[in-house]
């Protein structure tokens, strides 16, 4: 009898299986743990607005737990007073050891805070 | 008489049906286990020399279905003395798994740099299959493997970050997300793999920060001794009628 019971679940874990395998449970935590993280970041910049938009690009990293970050480039702009801040270099803590280069492009319609830089797609080939 | 010969007619077809496996014997076995190898192989290389990586992710208003990601990696070199240590080949899934190892006194990795390895033994595993209904549960493990890689390079190197963020009334909400990786890695060891019972891949990996800045001769970030990171990889890809589909990819050397 014990056999028997101990087939069926086989069984049934063997065919129910491959319902649930996927991509979902791995596709909404990373988004989720993205938006956070955003969330994180935005929240630490100086002179946010109480109405308005930013445009962020910014050098991440996670040491010991905690996020440290460079702004390369910050766009800050409120809805009421329609103002553009264009934000200095802000740095979060003091990070980095390890440099990778990361090409970064040009950006269209945007003005470098951090100097100009050309960007050209990072290329692995 | 007539029942004599029906009783070896009958020993005989059974036989025959036992026997038929070994007649019809292809290179089916031969192929699965080289490519298995071929696995292993690529796997040291990924260890020692070191990979290229480079990855994206993308995600608008926050929908899972809006989700774009993709990782390819790229490796190449040449190293003598790789052992297999064990070879098994499943025959019923056609499935063959080998471990291989390898000890080297020095090496030049992916950055041109010559590492001091001490006579370290690197040992790997490799999967393969040569029929393509089996492939998943090597696919995802692939992709754990890839995302282990990943998580390892966003901890040590870190990673680029650009996004589009609202603000009403002191609220954020995140418009748009993206993410960029572009680095190399190397002395990246796996510790554990697996499925789980919905055959979802995982890889645990590990780098030895303390061995990882003698063998490099400069400090590696990080206070920790160890970075340990856990990559998962499924099978199917749940979002493939929506707009878009996560990929996993990876550039053939």
């Amino acid at each position: 009898m014990r056999v028997l019971s101990s087939l069926i679940l086989c069984l049934y874990i063997g065919c129910l299986s491959p319902v649930f395998a996927g991509n979902k449970k791995m596709v909404e935590k990373t988004t989720k743990e993205l938006d956070e993280l955003n969330k994180q970041i935005v929240q630490q910049l100086p002179d946010l607005p109480q109405d308005g938009t930013i445009d962020l690009k910014a050098k991440v990293r996670r040491e010991d737990g905690e996020i440290r970050f460079d702004v390369i480039q910050q766009r800050v702009t409120s809805k009421k007073s329609n103002n553009i801040q264009k934000g200095k270099k802000h740095q979060a803590a003091s990070p980095v050891v390890q440099e990778q280069n990361i090409d970064l492009g040009k950006q269209e319609n945007t003005k470098m805070v951090e100097g100009e830089k050309t960007e050209n797609e990072p290329n692995i080939d | 008489m007539n029942r004599t010969l029906i009783k070896y007619l009958i020993l005989i077809t059974i036989g025959i049906v036992i026997s038929a496996p070994q007649v019809w014997a292809g290179n089916k076995r031969i192929m699965t286990i080289r490519a298995a190898k071929v696995m292993a192989e690529r796997a040291i290389v990924e260890s020692v020399h070191g990979l290229k990586l480079r990855a994206r992710e993308e995600v608008t208003d926050m929908i899972p279905t809006t989700f774009e990601g993709s990782t390819e990696s790229k490796t190449a070199a040449t190293i003598k003395g790789i052992k297999y240590d064990e070879v098994t080949y499943d025959q019923q899934k056609d499935i063959a798994k080998v471990t291989a190892s390898v000890q080297l006194d020095s090496i030049t990795n992916i950055d041109g740099k010559t590492m001091n390895l001490g006579n370290k033994v690197f040992r790997r595993v490799g999967f393969a299959t040569s029929t393509p209904s089996m492939a998943g549960p090597i696919r995802a493990l692939r992709a754990a493997e890839l995302d282990a890689y990943k998580q390892l390079i966003k901890r040590i190197v870190g990673f680029e970050l650009e996004s589009k963020t609202t603000v009403e009334n002191f609220m954020l909400k995140s418009d748009q997300v993206k993410t960029k990786v572009l680095a190399t890695l190397y002395l990246a060891e796996l510790t554990d793999y697996g499925w789980d019972q919905y055959g979802d891949a995982f890889v645990k990996m590990q780098l030895n920060v303390k061995e990882a800045s003698a063998v490099l001769g400069e400090k590696v970030v990080e206070n920790t001794e160890t970075i340990e990171v856990e990559g998962q990889g499924a099978q199917q890809n749940d979002f493939k009628s929506g707009q878009s589909a996560p990929k996993q990819k990876e550039k053939k050397q």
